[in-house]
């Protein structure tokens, strides 16, 4: 094997890689702005200089290949004088505006500046203005002069958005990046460029001074928007979802996500829709109630049909637990009506990450058991059988079928007895005759199950009105160690609101099939005993980045 | 002696004078060689490159592959956007046959089937001039796919204008291969160099204008014969171009390893008003000064320059007599990089406008004598650090006029100033407290 | 503790105490034409020296603009965890403003180390001591109590321009 001297640290090579590669391979990180795995490399900071032997000058690490034999020195003197030199010139003409910027806290040239700077600075002249605050898209707000000209904006949206819509324009210290003319930056990628801007100046606009990094928690998790899963990050203040951010799984999104997926999956959580507790339709009108009364109301009413005359329509919005909940107690009611709705906008897809199934888990609720048993009708089937009354009760898990068409609304009005599971009000709740309040993807554990047939986590962010941060064991910001009950940073609302398995677990107990789980992990556990797909798997084994199950990729369920 | 890139023919830009004093004939007798002989030739001739870096031209060749599927391309750089050098003009203007002659030459050598000539775009009359001869060759078929019938072999080749738009960075190599793709003039980070990558990811040779005109004549006398004249580590003749304050500044073909005082006083008629000389920059703006004390036994070609601490350049000498004042010499120098630098890379784009910045300072009566020092140290720092050669085009004038004349610019500066800082408290411009107020 | 002998027991002059009593009213006659440090508070109040650390407050500009830019460091750095900010975006040059600012009186214990951090100048401790509040709501000090004009504040300014 050709090894590579890195601070007389041996490191094995692989074939076509580069200096910066096979160091961050053996845990060396070399300072980088313009370089980034996923991207060309266009070799402008000039940070990344390091020393090597046998070289007259020293040689960009990013674009040097590794070869057998080489000694490269990232600490010497001649290395950290370059790197100074570099940081000296990259901060005369930056603003310093750190008090104002967003990026403070996650800013990769303050970062540098904290290893790397002298701490003064050998200006004394007029910093150059640049413009600031401009809108390049819809969702971005540049200024110029944060901006440090590392170009991995342009070649982001040029390689991996494939739109050739953002340039530098001017030269020297004049440049500065902005859209070709009649563009906008629009395509459905745009914020990535927010995370691999190296400082402050490409900023999010819907996060812009909402708040400082430090001040969050953040949580692994994954994203709702479609049956892509790209894995996320939820960042969490005062029990408020902030912001969602994408994080690195080679195997599902690279380190991108969807525009839609960061912006509009997690906005029903904090939504003034959300639905605080149970109620039950009294006298026409919904009404909130204890949580005793709704389940006892619910277990009663479902007692007195044939399990004939009930059917349940799960979801592919829910996790695999809660399907796989809504199975075993249909199961133990005798029905075997059961089928879930897909939610699939053709043609919406693209090469990069977004797909045409609108649904995280439709894959997952398949493999669970969410089809019809062997007696029993599909979804189509259960519409014509509300509509000839031989359905007469109806149990939906977290989906809107009302909204499904004009068909199924004016028909599942017509029912006995409607109960549901439901996030946020929506057409079937104002339906329902009985509404219990499901937790969100943000507040639960759970598995869903991508277009891939790829198993992946997702992890409780946000505290419902049963849940303790510090007892329940999520993600906690320093306010959250720290804060008290008479602390306003730390009275953010808490939904009454539970997980859907939990709901079915407090109905089986009054029905008398006692279906025996205490975490959603429990469910998993049964999962992996019962259906072959997930054959072995624990939540330890899915870990962060998922696994891939063994199954015939079936896909747009 | 014999002038070889301008020989002193009336009207040879003219086609029929061209062909009457042996135009062509020199491609003729290369075709009857193979690639590998011309290349070898060019080679022992001792040609180097006349663009800046003095290259052996035969070598850069000799790196072109010879098995590759891709097409190869030969790119002729008439950029000439170095201040002080005014040399490919007067090719263009009096000599363009025998420029096309060579550049024909040596798309057979490398095995290009399509040359670039790369004009800069403030040379519009030249581009012109260019154009007519290019057309005239054509039509004459001495390019293009009849030049097969022409000069009966199975060889042919084109060759294109392309008119730059005024960027000095697009003479550089690597950026001016972008700009001819229709990118921004940035350089590439090199390697891979063109050889391997260049126009279009394909095999690439650039040559300058001088360079490629020289060959025909290599190829007609035989390169013993050219590896005579001058210098033997850097021979044939080179144009000089002198301008500054001289009696007779303009273009002259001369041997190389001319005494640099020969060249200015016996050919370009001396100083007016035989004023003593201050300082002489032999190469181009970007090369480093010599002091006017220093001139004497210089010879001009690539080795004895480096010897005394300069370089050759693009042979384009600037004089400048014991009246000069040398800092306004080198805002104006430093200004001319602030300005052409493309601003790709850190250390480039932000060191030489910091570099005008505290020139000006200085100018206005606000420098110290650390300031010099702080100068040469920016100029060190952007030196070496850099995509493309001009980061050190524009730190050497800076680092060695500073260095060699210290003397002088002690002259311009103060012992003791204290001079107002404008960015100590950078995030309060937000706010409403003054400037004045905060320096206090 | 009786029986037991003491180490030194007092002898008749010392036991009339006479003369420690006048050397105690001596003492007493010399204060009594001493300048006089007590005041009278409320009448009267203390006015403590620049360098006094009192309340943290908000400087507000002539123009009614506080200089604060809610960048959060006096936020980060509190040990006490007191301060509260929730920055939004102005029109104004510098971007950003606090849109909610609370320090939480209770909490607060008037290290100035907000202070120190700052680096707008923007809050400095003032030379404010009176703090009195009935509940804990009252306590929680928003922008409308922190907010001071610079002019009130040009004593601690100067002396931060000049030590810190």
């Amino acid at each position: 094997m050709p090894t590579l001297t890195v601070d007389g640290k041996q490191i094995e090579i692989k074939q076509g890689q580069t200096i910066i590669e096979a160091a961050r391979s053996a845990g060396i990180e070399i300072p980088h702005f313009c370089w980034h795995p996923s991207l060309s490399i266009s070799g402008n900071c000039r940070i990344c200089l390091v020393e090597i032997e046998k070289m007259p000058k020293l040689a960009i690490s990013c674009s040097t290949y590794a070869s057998d034999g080489m000694v490269v020195h990232t600490q010497s003197q001649k290395t950290i004088e370059a790197r100074n030199a570099v940081m000296e010139f990259i901060l005369i003409n930056h603003p310093l505006d750190c008090p104002i910027c967003d990026e403070a806290g996650e800013c990769k040239l303050q970062e540098y500046v904290y290893d790397n700077g002298k701490g003064e600075s050998r200006f004394e002249e007029i910093k150059n203005r640049k413009e600031k605050r401009v809108q390049l898209g819809p969702h971005i707000k540049f200024d110029g002069e944060r901006c440090i000209s590392c170009s991995r904006c342009i070649r982001f949206s040029e390689e991996i958005a494939k739109k050739n819509q953002l340039t530098f324009v001017q030269r020297g210290d004049k440049v500065t990046i902005t859209t070709f003319p009649g563009e906008s930056f629009d395509n459905p990628y745009t914020l990535n460029t927010t995370d691999i801007c190296p400082v402050g100046a490409l900023t999010n606009q819907d996060f812009r001074f909402k708040s400082r990094v430090w001040e969050m928690s953040k949580t692994d998790s994954i994203c709702v928007g479609c049956s892509r899963g790209c894995n996320t990050e939820i960042w969490i203040r005062n029990n408020e979802i902030l912001r969602l951010t994408p994080r690195h799984n080679e195997d599902v999104n690279s380190y991108w996500m969807c525009d839609k997926g960061r912006l509009e999956t997690f906005k029903n959580v904090n939504a003034g829709n959300r639905i605080d507790g149970t109620y039950i339709r009294k006298e026409g009108q919904l009404q909130k109630v204890s949580w005793g009364e709704a389940l006892n109301v619910a277990a009663k009413s479902l007692k007195d049909y044939k399990s004939g005359e009930i059917a349940f329509i799960g979801s592919a919005y829910a996790t695999c637990e809660d399907n796989y909940a809504l199975i075993k107690f249909a199961k133990s009611l005798g029905v075997t009506n059961i089928d879930f709705a897909g939610h699939i906008i053709s043609g919406d897809q693209d090469e990069i990450l977004i797909r045409e199934d609108k649904t995280p888990n439709s894959l997952g609720a398949e493999l669970v058991g969410v089809q019809p048993g062997s007696s029993g009708i599909n979804i189509l089937a259960i519409l014509k059988g509300i509509k000839e009354g031989k359905i007469k009760a109806l149990y939906i898990l977290e989906d809107d079928a009302a909204s499904f068409n004009e068909e199924w609304e004016s028909t599942i009005g017509n029912l006995d007895l409607l109960i549901v599971h439901a996030t946020n009000e929506n057409k079937t709740t104002a339906l329902a005759n009985i509404v219990f309040p499901a937790s969100t993807f943000a507040e639960k554990n759970g598995t869903f199950v991508n277009f891939q047939g790829r198993v992946q986590r997702i992890r409780p962010a946000v505290a419902t009105e049963e849940m303790d941060r510090a007892l329940d064991g999520m993600e906690m910001s320093r306010w959250d160690k720290f804060g008290t009950e008479f602390d306003r940073w730390m009275q953010g609302h808490k939904y009454d609101s539970k997980p859907s398995w939990k709901i079915f677990v407090a109905l089986s107990q009054l029905l008398g099939f006692k279906m025996k789980f205490n975490m959603a992990e429990e469910i998993f556990a049964e999962i992996a005993n019962s259906i072959s797909a997930f054959k072995g798997l624990d939540y330890d084994e899915v870990g962060k980045h998922g696994v891939q199950l063994k199954i015939k990729q079936t896909v747009n369920a | 002696m014999e002038r070889i890139v301008l020989p002193q023919i009336e009207n040879l830009n003219q086609i029929e004078v061209y062909l009457a004093n042996g135009g062509f004939e020199s491609a003729k007798k290369a075709f009857a060689k193979t690639p590998d002989e011309i290349i070898d030739e060019v080679k022992k001739s001792g040609l180097r490159g006349r663009g800046g870096a003095a290259f052996s031209a035969g070598l850069k060749w000799s790196f072109m592959p010879k098995t590759t599927d891709k097409p190869k391309y030969l790119c002729v750089n008439g950029d000439e956007s170095e201040p002080g050098s005014f040399k490919d003009r007067q090719i263009f203007e009096d000599n363009p046959f025998q420029l096309i002659e060579g550049a024909i030459i040596t798309c057979y050598a490398i095995g290009a089937k399509v040359a670039y000539l790369y004009i800069r775009g403030e040379y519009h009359k030249w581009i012109k001039l260019m154009q007519k001869a290019v057309d005239e060759t054509y039509s004459r078929r001495f390019l293009g796919d009849k030049m097969k019938e022409t000069f009966g072999i199975d060889f042919s080749c084109d060759l294109f204008i392309h008119k730059g738009a005024g960027a000095y960075i697009c003479g550089e190599e690597s950026s001016l291969m972008n700009s001819i793709e229709g990118l921004r003039g940035y350089p590439r980070v090199k390697p891979p160099f063109p050889a391997q990558r260049g126009l279009w990811n394909c095999p690439t040779t650039i040559n300058n204008v001088e360079t490629i005109t020289n060959v025909p004549a290599i190829i007609k006398n035989g390169w013993e014969c050219f590896s005579k004249i001058g210098a033997p580590k850097h021979p044939g003749t080179i144009l000089f171009g002198i301008s500054g304050h001289v009696n007779k500044p303009g273009v002259y073909e001369l041997p190389s390893g001319v005494l640099l005082t020969d060249l200015i006083y016996n050919v370009a008629g001396g100083v007016p008003g035989n004023k003593k000389i201050k300082c002489v920059i032999p190469g181009g703006s970007s090369m480093p000064p010599l002091r006017g004390d220093q001139l004497e036994g210089v010879r001009m070609d690539a080795e004895s320059l480096k010897e005394v601490g300069s370089a050759i350049g693009t042979g384009g000498v600037m004089v400048m007599d014991e009246d000069t004042n040398l800092l306004k010499v080198l805002i104006r120098i430093a200004h001319f990089y602030h300005h052409e630098s493309c601003g790709q890379c850190t250390p480039c784009r932000e060191g030489t406008g910091w570099m005008e910045k505290i020139l000006h300072r200085i100018d206005e009566g606000h420098g110290t004598s650390a300031d010099l020092d702080l100068l040469i140290s920016v100029a060190n720092n952007i030196e070496g650090n850099t995509i493309c050669a001009l980061g050190e085009a524009a730190a050497w004038p800076v680092k060695f006029m500073i260095t060699r004349f210290r003397d002088e610019f002690e002259k311009y500066v103060n012992k003791n100033i204290s001079i107002p800082v404008p960015n100590k408290v950078h995030s309060m411009r937000g706010t409403a407290v003054p400037l004045a107020e905060i320096q206090k | 503790m009786p029986g037991q002998k003491r180490e030194k027991d007092l002898n008749i002059f010392e036991k009339l105490y006479i003369p420690e009593i006048a050397k105690g009213m001596a003492l007493t006659l010399k204060s009594m034409f001493r300048p006089n440090v007590t005041l009278q508070y409320p009448e009267v109040r203390f006015e403590p020296p620049a360098s006094y650390r009192g309340r943290p407050v908000l400087v507000q500009e002539n123009n009614g603009i506080e200089r604060c830019v809610a960048c959060g460091l006096c936020s980060r750095v509190c040990p006490a965890l007191a301060i509260e900010v929730q920055a939004s975006e102005t029109d104004l040059d510098k971007e950003r403003y606090p849109v909610k600012f609370e320090i939480n009186m209770l909490r607060c214990i008037f290290c100035g180390f907000c202070e120190e951090v700052c680096p707008e100048e923007a809050i400095v401790m003032s030379k404010d001591y009176e703090l009195v509040f009935k509940n804990r709501n009252d306590a929680i000090f928003g922008k409308d109590k922190l907010l001071v004009p610079v002019e009130k504040l040009k004593d601690r300014l100067e002396f931060l321009r000049k030590f810190k």
